[in-house]
């Protein structure tokens, strides 16, 4: 049992299919041996039962016929029928056999008494000593009782046995090819995919968890089993996303007012001011430091993602509402981007905005797509329209920012990966991926056209709830 | 009893904000069967006369984009959108098309005094030459359609902001 379980599975399979296959064949080589067997002796009493018949009419009607009818039965045993090996035919006359002498002519013949009994009482007996068969039969001729007893050694069993050695040693051949074969496809079609996927699998750490494996040329099972691993990843690559993203929002929003607090009092303090001095540098502290806590709580508000330890529930919500609030996050982290909801094609049924979402995620990808907008257009108007068509709900988010060059249009969602004309703009490159990420989450799609100079539209689709009704 | 109103179409996007357009304007109670139809010509093949099926050359037509389009309108305007319906003129001149006007019960037609017509496809042709001389009740806005870069008639986006800022 400890070996057993200390082998891998592919060793496992292997041994099993070895082993079934040459048990299978082996317990097929035994049922046939017997079932032949059975066979060939049945044939050979019904051999021995047509030489009694013989014998008795050649012997026993003989004697009261002429030379030519015995001549024609003795031809039957020499030239028609088998020949038998080491053939002793006996016929005893019924009348002269009593329990005195019953035993010595049983004893001459070479069978137990017993066998004469089952003649007198059945008319025919079957009995086998070594490799002797014996056939008796209860033979009545013009009212004299005879038992005609027929016995030849059965040359079948020794050729059967011989024969079918021969045959089991060639199936075992067989079967053991049949188990290489076998295994060689087993280890082929599933262990070495297995093994591939685990290779894959093992080049994917924190630093690339970008990647995905590539499940096309996989079996049904495998490909599911990589589909999981790949949604895995998406999972955890959001969770790794969110971290670092709060870490760089952190940075870059937190440094600004911080840098005017510092600098506003390091200019207060390098010499002695009057009051009314003071009472303005103070209150442009203040200013600052307010801006400084609504934005630590957008942040914390948006850091909550993942960090707050209870799981991410996927419910019903309102997509509007929840633009609404980014929006009015985004104004605070940022007061100077100017945001424009276009509810021009807001659908009228309020049931065409419910979607099945997290929220936070979902707040989370859309102030992270606002936002950037908004950075990258130098605060210019910012334009979110939303509509909803049966099946999904759309939303498009323009600005009229630096765009992205073309040729960089694909690498995009590559994390840390930042255009070549973001040279100016703080970032390092999440935003977007993780974006990406929470959208596939809620099993939407994300599209980012845009042209260099001109401007950058993201359109987000996300699939309506199903409607109950 | 819904109006029925004709807007012709050439099944891009950007066409569909005549109808937007149009619905935005509207400060009636009415309510509208849009039939967005467009010109075809039939072919001269006996075996494509045949199995010609309107059925198959809308779908042809019609991208997943501008049926979610239209289905955007019609949540957008559900109390004034009855029905928007796609259809293909196959006639050549102007009685049949007054006969297609009559038959479809349109009472009046609405389209863009900027036209700007987008082959989708190799047979479909622009019905305003027909319109003008149309005996039905015509409006005609005068909106100006997005032209200011190469619009795929399949872009989704560009029924949106429309109104907006910047166009």
């Amino acid at each position: 049992m400890t070996i057993l379980s200390k082998l891998n599975l592919k060793t496992k399979a292997i041994l099993t299919i070895f082993v079934s296959t040459i048990a299978i064949t082996s317990l097929f080589g035994v049922f046939i041996y017997l079932s032949l067997r059975n066979f060939v002796y049945d044939d050979f009493f019904k051999t021995l039962k047509i030489r009694t018949n013989v014998i008795a009419k050649a012997n026993i009607d003989g004697a009261y016929n002429d030379t030519s009818f015995v001549a024609g039965y003795q031809s039957v045993i020499e030239e028609v029928s088998e020949k038998l090996i080491h053939e002793r035919d006996y016929i005893l006359e019924l009348s002269k056999l009593d329990a005195k002498n019953e035993k010595r002519i049983a004893d001459s013949v070479g069978v137990p008494v017993s066998f004469l009994t089952i003649i007198r009482q059945n008319k025919e007996a079957n009995y086998k000593k070594g490799q002797y068969l014996y056939k008796g039969i209860l033979y009545t001729f013009q009212q004299k009782n005879y038992i005609v007893i027929a016995s030849a050694e059965s040359h079948f069993n020794q050729k059967l046995i011989s024969h079918l050695q021969r045959i089991s040693f060639i199936a075992i051949l067989v079967a053991v090819a049949i188990g290489i074969l076998s295994a060689y496809y087993i280890s082929k079609t599933i262990f070495k995919p297995i093994s591939q996927v685990t290779g894959m699998a093992k080049r994917i750490s924190s630093e690339n968890l970008h990647l995905r494996l590539d499940d096309t040329h996989y079996s049904q099972e495998l490909k599911e089993l990589v589909r999981t691993f790949n949604d895995m990843l998406s999972r955890i690559e959001t969770s790794f996303e969110t971290q670092n993203n709060f870490i760089s929002n952190a940075s870059h929003e937190l440094r600004t007012p911080l840098t005017s607090i510092m600098g506003t009092a390091d200019v207060t303090l390098s010499r002695i001011r009057t009051p009314e001095e003071y009472i303005e540098t103070l209150q442009v502290i203040l200013h600052e430091t307010e801006k400084l806590d609504n934005k630590t709580k957008a942040l914390l508000f948006l850091a909550q993602t993942g960090f707050n330890g209870k799981s991410q529930k996927f419910e019903r919500m309102r997509i509007d509402q929840l633009i609404w609030d980014c929006i009015d996050t985004i104004e605070k982290l940022n007061p100077e981007g100017k945001v424009n909801f276009d509810t021009s094609l807001l659908p009228e049924n309020s049931t065409r905005l419910k979607i099945i979402g997290n929220e936070q995620l979902l707040h989370l990808a859309f102030t992270n797509i606002i936002s950037n907008a908004c950075k990258y257009s130098d605060n210019q108007v910012v334009t979110v329209s939303i509509g909803s068509s049966d099946r999904k709900v759309v939303i498009v988010v323009k600005d009229q920012g630096i765009g992205i060059p073309k040729q960089e249009l694909g690498y995009i969602y590559d994390p840390f990966f930042r255009a070549s004309n973001t040279k100016n703009y703080d970032g390092y490159g999440i935003g977007l991926p993780l974006a990406r990420n929470i959208v596939k989450l809620h099993s939407g799609k994300i599209l980012v056209t845009a042209e260099e100079n001109e401007g950058t539209t993201v359109i987000i689709e996300l699939p309506l709830a199903v409607m109950e009704n | 009893m819904p109006k029925r109103i004709l807007i012709p179409t050439d099944f891009s996007i950007n066409s569909l904000n005549i109808l937007k357009e149009f619905l935005q304007k509207d400060e009636s109670d009415e309510q509208y069967d849009v039939v967005l139809s467009c010109g075809y010509y039939l072919s001269e093949s006996i075996t494509d006369l045949l199995f010609f099926s309107k059925h198959k050359i809308l779908r042809s037509l019609n991208t997943d984009a501008f049926m979610d389009a239209i289905s955007i309108l019609r949540n957008k305007y559900a109390h004034s959108l009855h029905t928007v319906n796609v259809d293909l003129f196959t006639g050549s001149v102007q009685s049949s098309f007054d006969d297609y006007l009559e038959g479809n019960k349109i009472e009046t037609i609405v389209f863009g005094a900027d036209r700007k017509f987008t082959k989708t496809v190799k047979r479909s042709f622009d019905l305003s030459s027909f319109v003008q001389k149309a005996k039905v009740n015509k409006i005609m806005l005068t909106y100006k359609l997005r032209e200011d870069r190469a619009i795929a008639t399949d872009d989704l986006t560009v029924i949106f902001n429309t109104a907006g800022s910047f166009s």
